[in-house]
C-alpha cells in the first residue's frame, strides 16, 4: 500500500497512469483476425483535489470512454488508476473487481450526456434520485423522502416534484434531476460528461453556475468532459486535449486558451464561432476528418491535418513532456511553434 | 433596399390543433430575405424557427397548418441590358401543399438542408441516386448528363473522389462528409433561396467551420441566399448579414448582425447574449442565466410572451401584447420600452 501512495502528490484526487483502455472489433469473414480500436491509448493525467478539469476533443477522441474508465464502468485493458480516499489511502481502481470497488463507487459518480436517455421514464424522481442512497442502505422510508426533497432543492427543484416522471420536465430540469442523482451519495469526484450540450444556451449558463456553486458546498473535483471550448474556458482550472484516444496537451486553462502549444489545441480554438460579427476571423481550417482509431496515422497522429507537420513527425511518435509550469504537451516542436492563443485568433493574427 | 427582396413572410401563423389545446408554434412572423444575403433566425428549441422554415416549404408535418398570413416570392428576370428586374410574385402561403407549382418550387428554386444527415438522407440509396433524383425531377436533362451534374456538385462540396464516391451510400461517408452530400442535393438546381435548418449542430467544431466556410464559398460563387434557422450565436456573428431573433412564435427583434450584437434593443437578445461564454474572455466575465424556462406551449403568457421572464418588466407587460416598432437606425423590436416614433422610454 505504502509504496504506490508514494507515487501520488498528496493534494492530488487522482492519478492515471499509462492508462489504456481497448475494445476489440472482428473483422473478415470468420469474424476472425481481431483488431483494436484503441479508444484511450496510454493516457497519464493527475487531477488536484477540488478543481476543475475540462477534457476536450472531437467526437470519437475517447473523452467520454477516459471518464467511463475513471468511474470504472468500463475495466481498463491496462495501466493505473489512483485515487486517493476520503481516509487518506491510495487505492489503483485498476485492480479492484466489483465487490473491491463498491466503497468507492460511492466517492465517484458521473452524470450523463442526454438527459432524455438518462434517465429511466418508468420511474419516479424519488426513486430516480433515491436509488442510490436505497441500494447503498443509507436511509429509506421518510428518511430517503427527506434527503431527496433535500437534495432537489439544492439542485433547484421544486420538492413536491419528486413523485412525476421524468417525462413531465424540461431537458434543463432533467439534467438537474442527473445530478441530484450523482450527488446524492456526496460524492467526492464527479465525472460530468457533456454536461450542457443538449441544453439551450439560457438553460446552459443555469446549469454552469449550479454545478459552480454545487461544487463549492460539497468541495467536489470535477472531469468537465466537453466539446464546446467556450464552456470549458469558464468552468474549467486546467484543460486537457485529446486526439484519437491521446492526450496532447494539458495545461492551466488560461495558458491553454492564451498560448497554446500543440497545433491541435490552436486549430480547436480558431474553429470556435465568436459571438461579436467584428471579430470575423481568418480560420485555420483543419482539412479533412479525424482518423479511424483502429487504424490511426504513422507518428504524431494529428500529422496528416497538421499545417506545421515535417517529416519527422510521421516517423517519431512525440512523447507527452513536460514543458515547465505544469504544461504537458505531445509536439516534437512546441517549443519552436508560435501559435496564436484565443485573443489573437479573435484579433486576426 | 425594397427592390432586391427575394422572400418576404408576413403575419404568418401556423398553428397545430391537438387534443391538448392549441399549439401557437408561429404566431405573427414578419420576415424578409434580400437577394444573395444571409439571414440569420435564432431563438431556442420550441420557439418555431423550424416550422417557420417548414411553413416556407409547405412541408409542416401534421397537424399543422398555415392558418394565416403571406410568403411572397419575388421572382427576378435580366431584361436585355442584363438588369434585373421584378417580373413576378408567388404568395406559397396560398399554393397547395401538394400541387405541381409547390413541387416545382420546392427543391428547385427552395431547397432545404437539414440537421441531421444521418436521418435525413435515405440509407436505401446511393447518394448519387439521391442527387439524380432531384435533378431529373425538375430540369429535362438525360440520366447520363443528370448523373454527370450529380459529380460535378460532389467535386464543388468538397468530396475527393467524387466519380467513385457518388455511388456510396450514406453510411460510407462520415457526418461531415454525408453534410457536404445534403449541401451538394440543396444546391444541384441552382436554388435562389436555401433554408438550412442546424446544418451544423450534429457536428464537431472543426468539421463545423469546413461547413460554413463552405457554404459562405458557395453562396459567393452562386448568389443564392440563405435562412440560416440555429441556436449558436457564434454561428450567426460569422456568417449572417441579418438576424431575427424569435421567442415563443414571434419575431421580437430584428436588424443587421452588428446591431444586433452591440446594439441589440429587445431585453431577451440581450439577456441571450449575456448568456453565453465568450471565448478568451470566459473566466473575466460573469455569466447571466435567464431566469425561468421557456413557458409549455400550451400555456403561453398573456401581453408580451417574455414578460415573466424579462428583467426590466413593467406593469403593462403581463397586459399588452407590444407592436413590432422600426427605430431610427432601422432595427425592428417588439417591446414596450421604446415607443411609437422609435426611442427608448425611460
Amino acid at each position: 500500500m505504502s509504496e504506490i501512495a508514494d507515487q501520488m502528490n498528496s493534494e492530488d484526487i487522482l492519478k492515471l497512469t499509462d492508462l489504456k483502455m481497448h475494445f476489440p472489433v472482428q473483422r473478415g469473414f470468420f469474424r476472425g483476425a481481431v483488431d483494436y480500436v484503441k479508444a484511450v491509448d496510454d493516457v497519464s493525467l493527475v487531477m488536484h483535489q477540488g478543481e476543475t478539469l475540462g477534457l476536450v476533443g472531437e467526437s470519437g477522441c475517447g473523452k467520454t470512454t477516459l471518464g467511463r474508465c475513471i468511474v470504472r464502468i468500463y475495466t481498463p485493458t491496462a495501466g493505473q488508476i489512483l485515487y486517493r480516499t476520503a481516509q487518506g489511502q491510495v487505492v489503483d481502481l485498476v485492480e479492484l473487481d466489483r465487490a473491491g470497488m463498491q466503497p468507492y463507487r460511492r466517492e465517484l459518480r458521473m452524470t450523463f450526456q442526454d438527459p432524455y436517455s438518462s434517465l429511466c421514464p418508468r420511474m419516479t424522481v424519488k426513486d430516480i434520485v433515491g436509488e442510490p442512497l436505497r441500494i447503498n442502505h443509507v436511509c429509506q422510508g421518510a428518511e430517503l423522502e427527506d434527503r431527496v426533497a433535500d437534495l432537489l432543492q439544492h439542485v433547484g427543484l421544486r420538492p413536491e416534484h419528486m413523485r412525476r416522471y421524468p417525462h413531465a420536465f424540461s431537458g434543463g430540469q432533467r439534467q438537474r434531476i442527473g445530478i441530484a442523482r450523482a450527488l446524492a451519495l456526496d460524492p467526492r469526484l464527479v465525472v460530468a460528461d457533456e454536461a450542457v450540450s443538449a441544453l439551450d444556451v439560457s438553460v446552459r449558463a443555469q446549469i454552469l453556475r449550479l454545478m459552480q456553486s454545487l461544487q463549492r458546498d460539497y468541495s467536489l473535483t470535477y472531469l468537465f468532459i466537453s466539446h464546446d471550448l467556450s464552456v470549458v474556458e469558464y468552468i474549467a482550472d486546467r484543460v486537457a486535449v485529446m486526439y484519437v484516444g491521446k492526450l496532447v496537451e494539458v495545461a492551466t486553462t488560461s495558458q491553454l486558451y492564451q498560448s497554446p502549444r500543440h497545433p491541435y489545441t490552436e486549430a480547436l480554438l480558431s474553429a470556435v464561432p465568436r459571438p461579436d460579427p467584428r471579430l470575423r476571423s481568418q480560420r485555420i481550417m483543419l482539412e479533412g476528418d479525424i482518423p479511424d482509431p483502429v487504424n490511426p496515422p504513422t507518428g504524431c497522429y494529428f500529422h496528416p491535418r497538421c499545417r506545421y507537420a515535417q517529416d519527422r513527425c510521421a516517423r517519431e511518435t512525440p512523447p507527452l513532456r513536460d514543458i515547465g509550469a505544469e504544461h504537458i504537451v505531445a509536439c516534437h516542436f512546441a517549443e519552436e511553434l508560435e501559435l496564436m492563443g484565443a485573443v489573437e485568433i479573435a484579433r486576426g493574427g | 433596399m425594397k427592390d432586391d427582396l427575394l422572400l418576404e413572410v408576413k403575419d404568418l401563423r401556423t398553428h397545430f390543433p391537438l387534443h391538448e389545446g392549441v399549439v401557437r408554434a408561429v404566431d405573427g412572423v414578419d420576415l424578409a430575405i434580400r437577394r444573395g444575403t444571409t439571414l440569420g433566425l435564432v431563438g431556442e428549441s420550441g420557439c418555431g424557427k423550424s416550422v417557420t422554415a417548414r411553413s416556407i416549404l409547405q412541408i409542416v408535418d401534421k397537424p399543422g397548418r398555415i392558418m394565416s398570413g403571406s410568403i411572397l416570392l419575388h421572382r427576378w428576370g435580366q431584361n436585355n441590358e442584363g438588369v434585373s428586374s421584378l417580373s413576378e410574385t408567388v404568395d406559397l402561403a396560398k399554393l397547395d401543399p401538394h400541387g405541381a407549382e409547390m413541387r416545382a418550387i420546392r427543391g428547385n428554386e427552395i431547397a432545404m438542408i437539414f440537421q441531421e444527415p444521418m436521418t435525413s438522407l435515405s440509407m436505401m440509396q446511393t447518394i448519387g441516386f439521391q442527387i439524380v433524383e432531384g435533378i431529373l425531377l425538375h430540369q429535362n436533362v438525360s440520366k447520363r448528363e443528370a448523373r454527370q451534374m450529380a459529380i460535378d456538385m460532389l467535386e464543388r462540396v468538397g468530396i475527393p473522389n467524387a466519380s467513385e464516391r457518388v455511388d456510396a451510400y450514406p453510411f460510407q461517408l462520415s457526418g461531415g462528409m454525408q453534410q457536404r452530400a445534403m449541401i451538394a442535393m440543396a444546391l444541384v438546381c441552382r436554388p435562389n433561396l436555401l433554408i438550412a435548418d442546424e446544418p451544423t449542430t450534429a457536428l464537431d467544431v472543426t468539421i463545423q467551420a469546413q461547413i460554413m466556410e463552405l457554404m459562405s464559398h458557395l453562396q459567393n460563387e452562386m448568389g443564392m441566399a440563405i435562412l440560416l434557422i440555429t441556436h449558436d450565436l457564434g454561428i450567426v456573428a460569422e456568417v449572417c448579414d441579418e438576424v431575427a431573433v424569435m421567442y415563443l412564435g414571434e419575431v421580437v427583434e430584428f436588424g443587421d448582425v452588428d446591431s444586433i450584437f452591440h446594439n441589440p434593443l429587445h431585453p431577451y437578445t440581450r439577456a441571450l447574449l449575456r448568456s453565453i461564454p465568450k471565448l478568451g474572455e470566459s473566466k473575466k466575465m460573469e455569466l447571466v442565466p435567464i431566469e425561468g424556462m421557456v413557458p409549455d406551449a400550451y400555456s403561453r403568457p398573456e401581453g408580451c410572451p417574455f414578460h415573466p421572464r424579462c428583467d426590466v418588466v413593467t406593469e403593462t407587460c403581463p397586459h399588452q401584447h407590444p407592436e413590432m416598432i422600426r427605430m431610427p437606425t432601422g432595427q425592428l423590436v417588439r417591446c414596450v420600452h421604446y415607443n411609437s416614433v422609435g426611442e427608448p422610454l425611460a
